[in-house]
């Protein structure tokens, strides 16, 4: 039946009605809707938005912990303090850096968040990251507030990873963390007639040690995946290594490689692994291994007793006494930490800890950026933080409770004694867990470079070709020669560097470069002196002392 | 039966490939079990055991601790979600759904278009025009696509002014909203081809024939067509559904308000720190983990990981199991002698 | 004799154009109205915004500097580059190879089910399974010391100790295994074969077709459009995996499963936004080329 109508159907124009009634609700979506940071007049309220740890807001619901609780009790009174402004949760995981950096560059990211994410978690990366303008500057909010003197000293020294090298302040430190180290079962290295880890022991040490500690279904070890990204720094070869990379001036990337100069210490460092993983077979591990979080499967091996070493890194103590249900004093009498082993000339690249600090969000206008850091400040080093552990305290009744609520030791000043708390906390910490910490975060550091040369935002080649080739030298089954491999890593990195620019001033880097390596000659020569005169000297002669001696 | 002959079956040679069939069919079949298996025991196998290497398989101790602690996960995950799970869930099916009754229409009406209706010089650039995009990384798109959602149509951080003067050029913010979600999908490339693809294989003398007998296009398309291109809606409706439902990395972009986030936000946030990949630094390891530290304290593990994957796989199986009602429907083929 | 479906049908030409109304031209374009202006905001619009980008710092937050062709310069200077172009081009080629077809065949072979089997079968084939359980699950097979292929390379087959994600000759077949043993239906094919009347198999089996022949004659043509425009979609998809590669092997070893995209996340986390962007299109501008390429050589399939 034919049907030439001009009229349109029914369903079309049902179509075109959903079509214009869409474009109205979308024109209705302008503006208003979703949380703006513009504040409108100078009394309005504030909203800060945060993702939680370690702003968390107020915990609701029944059964609070002690921590909560005393969490509550103290965020309660910032509030007091600070009317007019307002914490509000929103879901994002700040420890993603796609989402991270997508975020900050829509200026939708939360208040605060982690400065190594997406600075990579080195300070060539940080700094870079600051310059970019992904991290507010705090510096005039420092000193409003007087935050540095809530600082415990150790922490408001180093400064490479919050503050540029002429002083200006882009994060607050929130955590000291321990480099990472091994955590060893007490119970089994008895066995072999050994009370602690020999603090000064070496990587060749650590294989005897695991072999003897290898029995039956039992490994000495248990390894990530990466085990070569801490042997090899040992000889001063890495990615960054003392003895790996020097700089070179001129207009491009200010930096080049070396890994055919030492390359003997490589083969020696692969060799020692090798032997380890398959003659000794002393090691719990496996390619896919990457992750030593408390969730893995190497800190599963070591609760399972399957493995009588781990890697981890100190504040997972308490963590981990909490995963198997263990008071402090127990595991305290369970594990102990150990740093890791040195090279066998003495050297060590590790820090003896770093700062863990915290940005805040480049957008937050000036009295939002006050209250934000008033907040954090508060909560995490200040006054706040003390009402936290004495609630605890008064809540429980053990002092303990503190440092498996909070991980200890702290970047503020109650790291030792907290008023109203009976005690020190290294007790509170386990005594002899909180000795080899003590010993550990009072080692001298050995400078770090980041720390005397303007930041360079072309950050360069990545270090991927390095990860490329330990993941090889660490597991491979085909036959591989490590010279080979050594020059032709060294031959991808520099052809890569040549065709970065340097952004930075010339006269400054020159100047930078010779103090840092005065200053890490001495520390050499005090502290490692066979490596000094065999390896650091000759390096220093052959590539850094022409251009910048 | 098609493919097997009518007659003979029960010749030795014919049960033997009747039995290799099956065989092989079913063996794809438990490749699939395996998995889901391992899923279901380790929702009930208590946390210390789940990461024992081997694993077993049977737990020693089996318990419903996790499928108890998923019903009052938000309270356990206060420090982590600030809304019930049943409003991300509410979330999910809005976008979900928002994007299906979208996408659907617009794509397959546009594929029957270039498919049947539009012809000459323009078919040829105009199907380019639809399908190229398939050729590009998503990925590049994405922050572009990002800035369009805050100044659309400006895909720029902050609006141009008007030539000349000092005011910006007014533009629409579908950021964290539902629309944000929806609208980008509006038109999907690679279903436009799948519907073109099955559209193209019906006969063209059937839509002379209805021609014949007048009427819109449109009407021809609906009374004609469509009851034809059931099976091809209904898988293309199932995987628009997974894909929305499952869909991440966008919503992570464009919603920030967690009263419109929807359940994959949710529920990755909580599950992050379980599957780390593991990183070379231990803080970033330490900080992921932290968050987790109550979550952890209250009982949730890998088991109630496992019963969160699977709540969240499961309405996509729900609609599985409708699609594949009119996925098997078969067709009526009208006019076809 | 060959049976054709096409050779059954009338096919008469369509009217011509000349003779549709403009109220029927109108209207033939409002089908793809919406769809334009969707495809042009939210699919050109943006990918040309990322060509513009690519010749820039790209930066995610600051000043865009323009930078030229500076990007493509280092790109083609760096050496991983055409290693990961290497890897993603055999990746790709070896995935379609070992795994494009059987979906199609098991398709096939499933609607010989009876239909309660085949519900059955299906429901089993697409139970919920989290994404985290797969990853697992894969992650212990693969283990090579207590891994089941471990045990079965050794235990059963008696070799030697295997190297499976961790041999650089052979994980990329590694990796593809899993999508070789992971088979089930294709869904766009069963929908295909759906609409294939009974009669048609009746007709050749009169005519003495076997089992293999009806699926040649019968079933594949039928399907060939729909082939056709998987099996180029397979293809672009395949050349951009990521997630799976990057969750089992993070691109080792030494690089010997790191694909473009996975390089390109790389980047991006190592902030060199401009030269992501620069690799992704230079990504684009392959497939783009392989497209091409592929429909030169399948001209007869596409019916534009």
């Amino acid at each position: 039946m034919t049907n030439p109508s001009p009229r349109i159907s029914r369903r079309d124009f049902l179509r075109l009605m959903a079509l214009g009634a869409g474009a109205t609700a979308l024109y209705a979506c302008t503006g208003g809707k979703g949380i703006s940071t513009e504040s409108g007049s100078p009394t309005a309220k504030i909203t800060l938005r945060t993702a939680g740890w370690p702003i968390d807001v107020p915990f609701t619901g029944e059964n609070l912990t002690p921590f909560q609780r005393a969490y509550n009790k103290a965020f309660q009174q910032w509030l007091d303090m600070n009317p007019g402004v307002s914490v509000e949760q929103i879901e994002f995981n700040v420890w993603a850096a796609d989402a991270l950096r997508t975020a900050v560059a829509g200026g939708t990211a939360p208040f605060h968040y982690p400065i190594g994410v997406l600075g990579s978690w080195n300070v060539p990366g940080i700094q870079a990251s600051f310059a970019e303008g992904l991290f507010a500057n705090l510096t005039a909010v420092f000193e409003k507030q007087g935050i540095l003197d809530l600082l415990d000293p150790k922490v408001a020294a180093s400064t490479s990873r919050w503050k540029t090298k002429d002083g200006v302040i882009f994060g607050i430190p929130y955590e000291i963390v321990s480099s990472e180290g091994f955590f060893f079962n007490r119970a089994h290295l008895a066995e072999i007639g050994l009370e602690e880890i020999p603090p000064d022991w070496t990587w060749q040490d650590l294989r005897e040690i695991a072999l003897k500690l290898t029995r039956g279904d039992r490994k000495g070890l248990a390894m990530a995946a990466y085990v070569l990204d801490w042997i090899l720094p040992t000889y001063g070869i890495d990615f960054d290594g003392l003895l790996s990379r020097y700089p070179v001036p001129g207009r491009s990337f200010n930096w080049r490689w070396d890994f055919t100069t030492f390359v003997d210490d490589i083969v020696e460092g692969v060799n020692l692994w090798r032997a380890m993983y398959l003659e000794d077979q002393s090691v719990y591990t496996d390619p896919n291994y990457w992750d030593f979080s408390q969730n893995g499967q190497l800190a599963a091996a070591f609760y399972q007793e399957k493995a009588s070493m781990t890697p981890g890194i100190h504040l997972f103590f308490s963590d981990m006494a909490n995963k198997m249900g263990k008071t402090i004093p127990e595991m305290d009498a369970f594990a102990g930490f150990a740093r890791q082993p040195f090279g066998p000339l003495g050297y060590s690249y590790q820090l003896p800890f770093s700062v863990s600090a915290w940005a805040f969000n480049p957008d937050l206008k000036a009295d939002e950026l006050e209250k934000a850091v008033s907040l954090f400040a508060y909560m995490t080093l200040g006054d706040g933080f003390k009402t936290i552990a004495q609630e605890i305290y008064n809540i429980t009744g053990d002092p303990s409770e503190i440092v498996r609520a909070i991980r200890w030791p702290f970047a503020n000043k109650y790291s030792h004694e907290i008023p109203g708390v009976p005690g020190t906390l290294d007790e509170a910490t386990g005594k002899r867990y909180a000795a080899t910490i003590n010993t550990l975060f009072s080692q001298p550091k050995l400078p770090e470079v980041g720390e005397y040369i303007p930041a360079e935002v072309n950050r360069g080649p990545g270090d991927t070709p390095w990860y490329d080739k330990l993941t090889r030298w660490a597991y491979s089954t085909d036959p591989f020669d490590v010279k080979a491999d050594a020059a032709e890593l060294e031959n991808i990195l520099n052809q890569q560097a040549k065709t970065f620019p340097s952004s930075v001033d010339q006269n400054a880097f020159a100047e930078g470069i010779h103090r840092y390596y005065q200053d890490v000659a001495a520390y050499l020569q005090a502290h490692a002196p066979r490596f000094y005169e065999e390896r650091f000297k000759p390096f220093y002669d052959l590539r850094i002392k022409p251009e910048f001696g | 039966m098609s493919l097997f002959p009518a007659v003979g079956r029960k010749d030795f040679r014919l049960r033997v490939s009747w039995f290799a069939l099956q065989a092989f069919l079913w063996f794809g079949v438990f490749m699939h079990l395996v998995p889901f298996y391992i899923m279901m025991v380790t929702s009930i196998t208590p946390a210390d055991e789940a990461m024992s290497m081997p694993p077993k398989l049977w737990p020693s101790h089996p318990t419903l601790a996790a499928w108890n602690l998923v019903f009052r996960i938000s309270d356990v995950a206060k420090s982590v979600l600030s809304q019930p799970l049943s409003r991300y869930f509410l979330n999910s099916l809005i976008m979900t759904f928002g994007t299906m009754f979208l996408s659907i229409p617009v794509t397959s009406l546009a594929a029957y278009a270039s498919s049947k209706l539009i012809k000459g010089r323009v078919a040829k650039p105009l199907f380019i025009f639809f399908v190229g995009t398939l050729m590009l990384p998503g990925i590049v798109s994405l922050i572009p696509s990002f800035l369009l959602t805050r100044n659309f149509p400006f895909p720029l951080p902050v609006a141009p002014n008007i030539p000349g003067t000092d005011i910006p050029f007014p533009t629409l913010r579908i950021w964290n909203t539902y629309w944000a979600v929806i609208l980008p999908a509006g038109f999907s490339a690679g279903n436009f081809l799948l519907f073109k693809g099955y559209f193209d294989s019906i006969p063209d003398s059937i839509i002379n024939a209805a021609r014949v007998d007048g009427g819109s296009e449109f009407n021809i398309f609906r009374r004609i067509i469509l009851p034809m291109s059931i099976p091809v809606y209904a898988v293309v409706a199932y995987f628009e559904f997974g894909g929305a439902w499952e869909s991440y990395l966008w919503p992570l972009v464009v919603i920030q308000d967690s009263k419109i986030a929807p359940l994959t936000l949710a529920i990755r946030r909580i599950s992050d720190a379980f599957v780390a990949t593991g990183t070379t630094n231990p803080q970033s390891a330490l900080g992921a983990f932290a968050q987790m530290a109550d979550l952890i304290a209250q009982g949730l593990s890998w088991n109630g990981l496992m019963v969160l994957g699977l709540l969240q796989a499961l309405p996509v199986f729900i609609f599985f199991i409708i699609a594949r009602e009119y996925l098997l429907k078969g067709v009526k083929i009208q006019g076809l002698k | 004799m060959t049976v054709s479906t096409d050779s059954m049908v009338q096919t008469s030409p369509a009217p011509p154009l000349a003779d549709v109304s403009p109220r029927r031209r109108w209207t033939n374009w409002l089908f793809v109205l919406p769809a334009i202006l969707f495809q042009f905001f939210w699919g050109w619009y943006p990918m040309v915004v990322a060509i513009f980008l690519s010749l820039t710092n790209a930066p995610i937050r600051g000043q865009v500097t323009f930078r030229g062709f500076e990007n493509y310069l280092r790109l083609s200077a760096d050496p991983l580059v055409p290693m990961a172009f290497r890897v993603t081009l055999l990746y790709g080629f070896l995935s379609i190879a070992l795994t494009f077809f059987i979906p199609i065949l098991v398709a096939i072979l499933l609607m010989e089910m009876p239909p309660k089997t085949m519900r059955i079968m299906m429901i089993l084939w697409y139970l919920p399974l989290s994404g985290i359980a797969s990853t697992l699950f894969w992650q212990y097979l693969y283990n090579e010391q207590f891994g089941i292929f471990q045990w079965i390379a050794t235990a059963v087959l008696g070799l030697p100790r295997q190297a499976f994600l961790s041999s650089e000759r052979w994980v990329l077949f590694w990796l593809i295994v899993p999508g070789i043993l992971m088979y089930g239906p294709g869904l766009y094919y069963i929908a295909g074969l759906q609409s294939i009347p009974k009669s048609y198999y009746e007709a050749a089996e009169i005519e003495g077709a076997g089992f293999w022949r009806k699926i040649w004659t019968i079933s594949l043509p039928r399907l060939r459009p729909i082939i056709s425009m998987t099996l180029l979609f397979s293809i672009i998809g395949t050349l951009q995996e990521f997630t799976w590669i990057d969750l089992m092997t993070r691109g080792g070893p030494n690089g010997a499963s790191r694909t473009v995209v996975m390089y390109m996340f790389t980047l991006l986390d190592n902030g060199r936004y401009g030269d992501a962007t620069a690799l992704a299109v230079m990504l684009f501008a392959l497939i783009m080329f392989l497209v091409l390429i592929y429909r030169a050589t399948f001209k007869s399939d596409l019916d534009v």
